[in-house]
């Protein structure tokens, strides 16, 4: 015996009215709603829901991660049959306790899948964050072939395998790595023209590679530099020796912070380097959005330097953890 | 006349008119009638700027024919009016663009809205044509909770939702309900043709 389902014919309510019950819909629903057909995937669409993170994580499964005002949500990829071991291929989709187990989604893959959350949620590009080196090569390859990339993040995954993946992922304008890369490869993604290059370990990065990287923003952790090819840096930089594009640097040195302390270092970092000390607070203005967004750091004093052709940079120095070395130019 | 050296006048307070509560009268589209306060209607933005734009005084209320609302019928209508004055001087809600929208059903509303899904259907329609905010968010809430916990295939069948084989042979038929004019329309092209006229007009 079937239980009666009370029904209401949703699609002859006027448009604003049908958005006003999306509007009123949880996650589930409102996924759930937007898979019926082509006309409710749009429908939904058109409600204008619009994330403004959309992450997907590799580890030992792969999940997406979205936010949008003022909550954020995780769905995790899960396997529907019994046969497939290769985590890539996962094509159900779940968030907490539901999974979309429909007929209407059997065809859906990954790629489908995350397709369509880019289209309901109004968005055009994924942050691709990649911790691990379990995931087949080729599955991740081909799901995100053609997708816009905003960020790749590598964590320690293994030089050949972050070789493969760097030179078959699509092209993205902020990479940020915690594992150590193939010389030859860090070369080249060097040169690249990037928004944000981050590099969070012991790559062996040497004042050359800080010259000839072409990002806008370099941050660079748990460096081998010392105080005095900091100065260098900030020599060339003043004799318009260095990357024109570049807009920050921020460099951790891997140096043990007790045997140091923020007067030699400074004395060190600025020597013979006319400056004019700033403050912490009036710098923070003047700091693109982006960055504040991005670091969100309390403001240090700093030391204002010029270079030859008037653009003005201010240095912040500072030992907590780290030794850090901070320059940004002002606009 | 300095206003220091004007008469001093005992007011008798109960001689002082009070100002009358004014109800007015609207009529459904099957011709029943309602009275409702001036500050019931202030919860339905189209009504309220309806009944400023007319200027009625009391009388007017009185002596003018009920004002006419031809697309609602009585039984929704009723309802509607009993949700107004229930309501009535509550601030009228903005929507701050949260999802999901934050919306509770308060007890009245939840047995306002018992009844059947048809009436529902209507009173929806109404809420949205008389642009009665809150009204249209407590509903569309109900009729969002009529989604909670069903699966896609039900949810389909609950929303009475096509497939994209129903909604592509429902603008196949559509198209085809239209040919039978274009067809008149090319006919008629082609005799004029044949008539000698080179131009359609």
């Amino acid at each position: 015996m079937t239980s009666e389902l009370s029904t209401i014919p949703f699609i002859r309510l006027p448009l604003d009215v049908k958005h006003n019950v999306i509007s009123n819909m949880d996650m589930i629903e409102f996924i759930s709603l937007s898979i019926l057909s082509k006309s409710m995937k749009v429908l939904v669409k058109l409600y204008g829901c619009k994330c403004y993170f959309f992450e997907v994580v590799i580890r030992q499964e792969c999940f997406v991660w979205i936010k949008i005002w003022p909550n954020s949500y995780v769905f995790t990829f899960y396997q529907t049959n019994d046969e497939q071991t290769n985590f890539m291929n996962h094509n159900g989709l779940r968030i907490g306790q539901h999974q979309w187990t429909s007929t209407i989604v059997e065809h859906f893959t990954m790629r489908c899948w995350l397709k369509h959350l880019l289209f309901i949620f109004n968005f055009n590009s994924i942050g691709l964050r990649i911790e691990s080196n379990t995931g087949n090569l080729e599955s991740i390859i081909n799901t995100f072939d053609g997708f816009k990339l905003e960020w790749l993040a590598f964590g320690d995954i293994g030089e050949e395998y972050t070789k493969n993946l760097l030179q078959n992922l699509p092209f993205t304008e902020i990479f940020a790595h915690r594992g150590r890369i193939d010389p030859t490869v860090y070369s080249e993604m060097t040169i690249q023209n990037m928004h944000l290059f981050c590099s969070n370990v012991n790559q062996g990065v040497t004042l050359s590679d800080i010259l000839l990287n072409n990002s806008e923003n370099l941050e660079v952790r748990q460096s081998i530099l010392t105080p005095k090819e900091l100065n260098r840096f900030l020599k060339l930089w003043m004799n318009n020796f260095s990357n024109p594009k570049l807009k920050s640097v921020l460099i951790s040195l891997s140096e043990d912070v007790n045997r140091f302390n923020i007067d030699d270092f400074k004395n060190e970092v600025m020597s013979s380097i006319s400056y004019q000390e700033i403050l912490g607070q009036e710098l923070w203005q003047h700091y693109p959005a982006w960055y504040q967004r991005f670091f969100q750091r309390i403001p240090i004093d700093g030391l204002l330097i010029q270079r030859k052709d008037g653009t003005k940079a201010a240095v912040q120095l500072c030992i907590n953890e780290t030794v850090l070395f901070h320059m940004v130019l002002l606009p | 006349m300095s206003v220091e050296n004007a008469p001093v006048v005992d007011v008798d307070e109960a001689a002082i008119p009070v100002e009358k509560k004014m109800y007015y009268r609207f009529e459904s589209n099957d011709k029943k009638e309602f009275r409702v306060s001036e500050l019931a209607i202030q919860q339905s933005e189209t009504l309220n700027r309806l009944v400023e734009a007319m200027g009625y005084t009391s009388e007017d209320v009185e002596n003018k024919p009920a004002i006419a609302i031809e697309n609602i019928d009585g039984k929704t209508l009723k309802l509607v009016f009993q949700w107004c004055e229930h309501h009535k001087g509550e601030a009228i809600p903005v929507d701050d663009g949260s999802v999901p929208k934050i919306v509770e059903i308060p007890e009245f509303d939840a047995k306002l809205m018992d009844i059947d899904n048809g009436l529902l259907f209507k009173l929806i329609w109404a809420a949205d044509y008389l642009n009665i905010v809150q009204l249209l968010n407590v509903s569309c809430k109900k009729v969002a909770n009529m989604a909670q916990g069903k699966t896609p295939a039900q949810l389909r069948r609950v929303y009475l939702l096509p497939s994209d084989e129903e909604d592509e042979a429902a603008k196949r038929a559509a198209q085809e309900a239209q040919d039978p004019r274009a067809r008149e329309v090319e006919e008629e092209f082609e005799e004029r043709k044949r008539q000698g006229g080179n131009s359609f007009f």
